[in-house]
C-alpha cells in the first residue's frame, strides 16, 4: 500500500471516529444550508471513486476516472454556491474554519483546473496532481468534520440567545 | 555425394579457421590500435583457408571476410550478435519484424522467424531449409548464422556455393563502394561465397554456382569431358591492389544511416503509388538533426546492438542501456550517477520535452512512439513496404503498390508491456492440414505442386480465393498431402475449410494478425499526436479510437475492423470519455469562475478573522 493510501486511510478513519464521537451533537447543526450538503455529497462521491483506485493500488483511470471527473463539476458548483451565499462566519473560530475550508476547496479545484491548461510541463503536472490529492483529502476530512458537527459551531454573537 | 563434399569443405574451412586464428593469436588477444582515430585498413586479403590472395593468379579464390577481418577482430564473438544469432535459440528480445514467406499466386504470406516471437511459424514448418531460407532472403542477410551453417544439411548445395560468411562491409563500409544489391545478384546465382568479393567491387565474378550439378566437386581438377564445368571465376581488379597485394578498405566504426537503410527501409504506399522512400529529405527527426542510427543503436564488440526499447536494460541486465531509450535520452535523470557515464548523450543536447498540459496518465498508458512515430494515424491504415518483406533496395520493375505481403501501419495496439504503441501488422495466410487435432502448415513447394503454380517470387499481389477456387484448391491439396483429416486455409483472421461443397469459415487464434512495434520514423514535436489538443485522440471520430484496422478497400469490402475493438478497448467507456472531454472547455470556464469566487470567499473569511470584529467574536 502506498504512503498516500495509508495517510488517506488514517485521515478518513480519523474523521469517521471524530464524527462518531461527536454523535451527541445534532448532525448537520452547522451545515443547514443545502449548499453544504451538496458540497459534502459531491466530495464524497468524487472521493469514493478516487479512493477505490488508491486503495487498490492502481492509477485512477477508466470508469472510475470518468465518474470522478463527472462529479467534479458538481463539487465546483456546490462550493461556489456556498461561497456566494454562506453568511460571513460569526465568531473567529467559525470564520477561520470557513477560510480554511474555502482555501482547501480552492487548492483542490485549482490544482485540477490548472492541469487542463498548457501551462505546466511533466514535473509541474506531477506537482499539481500531488497537490490535488492531498488538498482533496484534507477537504474531504474537513467537510466530514463539519457535517458531523465536529467542526467549530457557530458562535452566538453577544446579545443573541443561544 | 553432395553431402560428402559439403562436409569436407566445411571441415576444411573450420580447420583452417582454427589454424589461422591460432596463428594470429585471435583467441588470445585481438590486435588493437586503441585510438580514437579510425585505423587505416590497408590489408592483405585471405581466402577461406587462410591463404593470402594473389590477384594475378587466374584461379584466385574469392576473399573471405572471416579470414581477412578475423586476423585482427573477434569474428567468433561478433558472429553471435543480433544480426546473426536468430538461429541460435537464445533470447529473442522484443518482437521485431519477421520474415514473410510470400507466394502471392498461392495465397501465401506467412510470417516466419527462427526467433521465438509470438504468432510466427518456424521456417521449417513451411518446408524452408536453411539453404532455402538463405537463397530466398539472402538479399537482406548480412551473412553468418543460418546462412553459414556449421553443420550443413544433407542434400543441399552448400558444398558448391559455400556458406554466406558474415560480410562485415555490408555495415562497415564507409562509402558506397560496397554494393549490397550486387551481393543479392550473387545470391540469386547461388554464388554465396563469392558475394562479398563482388559486392565490394574487388573483382568481377564470372559463372554461376547454380548451374553446376549437385554432384560437382569444387576441389576436383577440371573434368576433361566437361571443361566448361567450373566454379565461378574471380577476376580481381588489380588496380585496387598495391605492390604488396594489399587493398585499401574504407571502413568506419560508425556506419552511416545509408548502410542501415538498405535492410531497414520502409515506405508507405497508397493509391498514389510508390517512390516515397526516394524523397531526398531525411524523414526521421533524428536523421534530420544530423544523427546516425548508431548514435542510439550502438554496440560493443559482441555486436549485440542496442535496440532502444523500454525494458531492454532489464531484459539484458545492462542498466546502462536505459540511457539509449527515448526517455533515457530526452528525459534523463540528471541526478543519477549513471548520467555521468553517458557523456555522448549529454553532448547531443537532446531537447527535453515539456509535454505542457498532458496529464501524467498518458505516460503510463502510451509509449513515446505512440504519439511521435510512424505515419500519422488516419481513418484507414496505410500499406507499408519494407526491405525485408518487399526487397526494397533491390532494383526491380515487379514491385507495385499491390505487391504482397500486405503490411499495414500504423496500428495503435498494445505491446508486450501493455502500453499502446504503433505497430505494423500482417495477416498470416497459408495452407495447413488438420488431423487428429494437430494443425500443420503445408510446405510451399507442396502447395505450388498441388495447385500447378510456378514460383511467384515475392512481389505478386496476394491472391484472393473465391469459394469455388477455395474448394478446388482444398480438393487438390487433399489429394497431394494424402491427409486423413482436412485441409484448411488461414487468411485475414479466419480459418476456412470445406464441408461438402461449401466453405465454412470462422475466427481462429492461429490466424490472428501478427504485429510488431515500429519506432521510426520519429516525427518532431510539431507533428506529434495531441499537438492540436485532446481531440487528436479523444474524439469519437479520432483515428486513435475509430481508425480502421485495414485499408479503405478492406473497409469497403466489409473486412475492416475498428482499431479500438481490435485493441480490446471498452468502446462504451471511450465514447463516454469523449463526451466528457467535449465538455471540458465549458468546464474550464465555469471552474475558473468558481475558483475565483471560492478564493475570494476564503480571503473574505480570513480578513474578517483578522479584523477587530472578528477577533472579538
Amino acid at each position: 500500500m502506498s504512503s498516500y493510501a495509508i495517510l488517506a486511510a488514517t485521515v478518513l478513519g480519523g474523521t469517521l471516529v471524530a464524527v462518531l464521537a461527536a454523535r451527541r451533537r445534532r448532525l448537520g447543526a452547522d451545515a443547514a444550508l443545502v449548499g453544504s450538503w451538496c458540497t459534502l455529497m459531491a466530495a464524497i462521491g468524487a472521493g469514493l471513486f478516487a479512493f477505490i483506485a488508491v486503495f487498490r493500488g492502481e492509477t485512477l483511470g477508466g470508469w472510475l476516472l470518468l465518474a470522478h471527473t463527472l462529479l467534479a463539476p458538481l463539487l465546483v458548483l456546490a462550493m461556489t454556491l456556498e461561497a456566494l451565499f454562506r453568511p460571513l462566519g460569526r465568531g473567529w473560530c467559525r470564520a477561520g474554519a470557513d477560510a480554511l475550508l474555502m482555501s482547501l476547496g480552492a487548492a483542490a479545484i485549482g490544482s485540477m483546473l490548472f492541469q487542463m491548461f498548457p501551462w505546466f510541463g511533466e514535473e509541474g503536472q506531477e506537482l499539481l496532481l500531488q497537490a490535488h490529492r492531498y488538498s482533496s483529502l484534507a477537504l474531504l476530512a474537513a467537510l466530514g468534520l463539519r457535517a458531523g458537527g465536529v467542526w467549530p459551531r457557530e458562535t452566538p454573537s453577544s446579545g443573541e440567545k443561544s | 555425394m553432395i553431402f560428402r563434399f559439403a562436409t569436407l569443405l566445411f571441415a576444411a574451412a573450420a580447420c583452417n579457421r582454427a589454424v589461422a586464428q591460432e596463428a594470429t593469436g585471435e583467441a588470445a588477444r585481438p590486435l588493437r590500435s586503441d585510438s580514437r582515430a579510425q585505423y587505416v585498413h590497408r590489408i592483405t586479403l585471405y581466402d577461406a583457408t587462410g591463404v593470402a590472395i594473389d590477384p594475378t593468379r587466374a584461379s584466385a579464390p574469392p576473399y573471405s571476410p572471416r579470414a581477412t577481418c578475423g586476423k585482427c577482430h573477434e569474428v567468433g564473438l561478433i558472429g553471435h550478435g543480433w544480426h546473426f544469432n536468430a538461429g541460435e535459440g537464445g533470447p529473442s528480445g522484443r518482437t521485431g519484424e519477421p520474415w514473410i514467406l510470400t507466394e502471392g499466386n498461392a495465397g501465401i504470406q506467412a510470417p516466419i522467424s527462427y526467433r521465438d516471437w509470438p504468432g510466427l511459424l518456424k521456417p521449417a514448418a513451411l518446408g524452408l531449409s536453411e539453404w532455402d531460407f538463405t537463397l530466398r532472403f539472402g538479399r537482406h542477410l548480412p551473412g553468418g548464422g543460418v546462412a553459414h551453417p556449421d553443420q550443413p544439411a544433407a542434400g543441399e548445395r552448400w558444398g558448391i556455393s559455400g556458406g554466406a560468411e558474415i560480410d562485415c562491409l555490408v555495415c562497415h563500409s564507409a562509402d558506397q563502394q560496397h554494393d549490397p544489391a550486387e551481393a543479392e545478384r550473387q545470391f540469386e546465382r547461388e554464388n554465396l561465397r563469392w558475394a562479398p568479393t563482388a559486392a565490394y567491387g574487388l573483382a568481377t565474378i564470372r559463372g554461376d554456382a547454380m548451374k553446376l550439378p549437385d554432384d560437382f566437386d569444387p576441389d576436383a581438377p577440371p573434368n576433361p569431358d566437361y571443361p566448361d564445368l567450373l566454379p565461378p571465376r574471380v577476376g580481381y581488379n588489380r588496380t585496387l591492389f598495391d605492390g604488396d597485394n594489399r587493398v585499401f578498405f574504407n571502413i568506419t566504426r560508425r556506419p552511416t544511416a545509408d548502410r542501415c537503410n538498405f535492410c531497414h527501409s520502409v515506405q508507405t504506399v497508397d493509391a498514389g503509388g510508390l517512390g516515397e522512400s526516394s524523397a531526398p529529405a531525411p524523414r526521421d527527426v533524428h536523421e534530420a538533426a544530423g544523427m546516425s542510427c548508431t548514435d542510439c543503436h550502438s554496440n560493443g564488440v559482441d555486436h549485440m546492438i542496442t535496440r532502444g526499447y523500454e525494458g531492454e536494460a532489464e531484459e539484458r541486465r545492462q542498466p546502462a542501456l536505459a540511457a539509449f531509450t527515448c526517455v533515457g535520452c530526452h528525459l534523463p535523470d540528471l541526478s543519477s550517477p549513471r548520467n555521468m557515464d553517458a557523456p555522448p548523450l549529454a553532448a547531443r543536447q537532446a531537447p527535453r520535452p515539456l509535454h505542457r498540459g498532458l496529464p501524467p496518465i498518458h505516460f503510463e498508458k502510451l509509449t513515446c512512439t505512440a504519439c511521435h512515430s510512424g505515419p500519422w494515424p488516419e481513418a484507414y491504415a496505410h500499406r507499408s513496404q519494407t526491405a525485408f518483406a518487399h526487397g526494397l533496395g533491390v532494383p526491380t520493375r515487379a514491385r507495385t503498390v499491390e505487391s504482397a505481403p500486405e503490411i499495414l501501419a500504423p496500428i495503435l495496439t498494445r505491446d508486450a508491456r501493455g502500453k499502446i504503441a504503433p505497430h505494423r501488422l500482417v495477416w498470416p495466410a497459408y495452407w495447413a492440414t488438420q488431423e487428429d487435432g494437430q494443425r500443420r502448415p503445408i510446405p510451399v513447394a507442396v502447395v505450388r505442386k498441388a495447385l500447378g503454380l510456378k514460383e511467384s517470387g515475392s512481389l505478386e499481389p496476394l491472391r484472393e480465393f473465391n469459394e469455388g477456387e477455395l474448394l478446388e484448391a482444398i480438393e487438390k491439396l487433399m489429394r497431394e498431402t494424402k491427409t486423413r483429416g482436412q485441409v484448411v486455409y488461414l487468411a485475414r483472421g479466419q480459418v476456412h475449410h470445406a464441408e461438402g461443397q461449401t466453405i465454412v469459415s470462422g475466427p481462429d487464434p492461429a490466424a490472428d494478425a501478427v504485429t510488431w512495434p515500429l519506432a521510426h520514423d520519429v516525427r518532431p514535436a510539431s507533428q506529434s499526436l495531441g499537438i492540436r489538443g485532446c481531440g487528436d485522440c479523444h474524439a469519437d471520430d479520432a483515428p486513435f479510437f475509430a481508425g480502421n484496422l485495414g485499408t479503405a478497400e478492406d473497409a469497403a469490402s466489409g473486412a475492416g475492423r475498428v482499431i479500438s475493438e481490435y485493441r480490446g478497448d471498452d468502446l462504451r467507456f471511450a465514447r463516454a470519455f469523449h463526451w466528457a472531454i467535449a465538455g471540458r472547455a465549458a468546464f474550464k470556464l465555469a471552474a475558473t469562475a468558481g475558483l475565483v469566487v471560492i478564493g475570494l470567499a476564503a480571503l473574505r473569511n480570513l480578513v474578517w478573522v483578522m479584523t477587530p470584529n472578528g477577533r472579538r467574536g
